[in-house]
């Protein structure tokens, strides 16, 4: 009976260690909400440089992304860095693809899987008007919530650009 | 009189005695039934404790190192029938180790929630033919960065970037080494059969 009492222990032990070693694997990489800093201009005034916000990974999962979601998104012409866009437009939304200023409009539509991404800070941000719709399976996360800086505290405002969002 | 005084002092306390003895053993009932209740509950929660955390690693498993994959469809025969299972690894596409020729699986470009498996023709600044060889005009186009080109085994039956363009290389989920079903075709995957696709001249 000892000797049973000795293994139990020991098995405890056991599971206590590989629970304290996934711990920190699990945190950083299974957590459906996760803290990030964003960096750049292209989304200003939402977000501003070195802004720490807070990102959710269920929504892209349940395929939950709507127009007007500020995205995190693995860039496609750099697959080891991320960017941050709204969503402007989900698949078979027409876009506008040039500024509205051009006398001739031209629209296209979004092809079945893609979203098309633009960044609020239109005059200096690089997003779908330049490389074209992205697929909806870069999407990482969904940005929601903004904790830094305090005075900007709370969740993220509308899209400045409203006029982008009409389909004409 | 004294023993009329000890007669009812005994009865009096047989009957104290009696009721402690009852309300003690009505406690014992409720305790032990709260012990149980305790240890069903304390039990249940350890499983699902237990499933929590063997379930984060195997998610983490699956994410980050490989996992066992049944392919369907005839676009990559005959390296890989319909219904083979193989082996895919994730460790590749984490340290940027996809080459040219390498099997992988990748989300869908125009379907998200499904996964394709193809073959990597052309990495980013490649050359690529984005038509059949028996043109007479050959047209050229190069994959753009962070992009690649993938095609099929099976040219003539495989919607692949010669029909949705190169896909950006976010979107590759693993690289396929080694099958394990059939047996009959069991070990490691053999090269492309159209060698021709990947010249660039």
């Amino acid at each position: 009976m000892l000797e049973g009492t000795r293994k139990r222990r020991g098995y405890r032990n056991l599971e206590e260690r590989l629970l304290h070693s996934r711990l920190p694997l699990v945190q950083r990489h299974s957590e459906p909400k996760k803290s990030l800093q964003c960096s750049g201009p292209s989304m200003e005034p939402t977000i501003q440089n070195s802004d720490i916000v807070f990102a959710e990974n269920l929504s892209r999962h349940f395929y939950g992304i709507q127009r007007g979601d500020i995205v995190i998104a693995k860039s496609p012409s750099d697959p080891k860095s991320n960017i941050c866009k709204r969503v402007i437009g989900l698949e078979g939304d027409k876009i506008l693809t040039n500024s509205p200023s051009d006398f001739f409009k031209s629209h296209s539509y979004v092809p079945t899987g893609h979203v098309w991404l633009e960044g609020d800070n239109l005059q200096n941000s690089t997003d779908s008007r330049y490389y074209g719709p992205i697929p909806y399976g870069l999407i990482r996360g969904r940005i929601f919530f903004k904790i830094w800086p305090l005075s900007d505290f709370g969740f993220l405002r509308d899209s400045p650009n409203g006029h982008r969002f009409s389909d004409d």
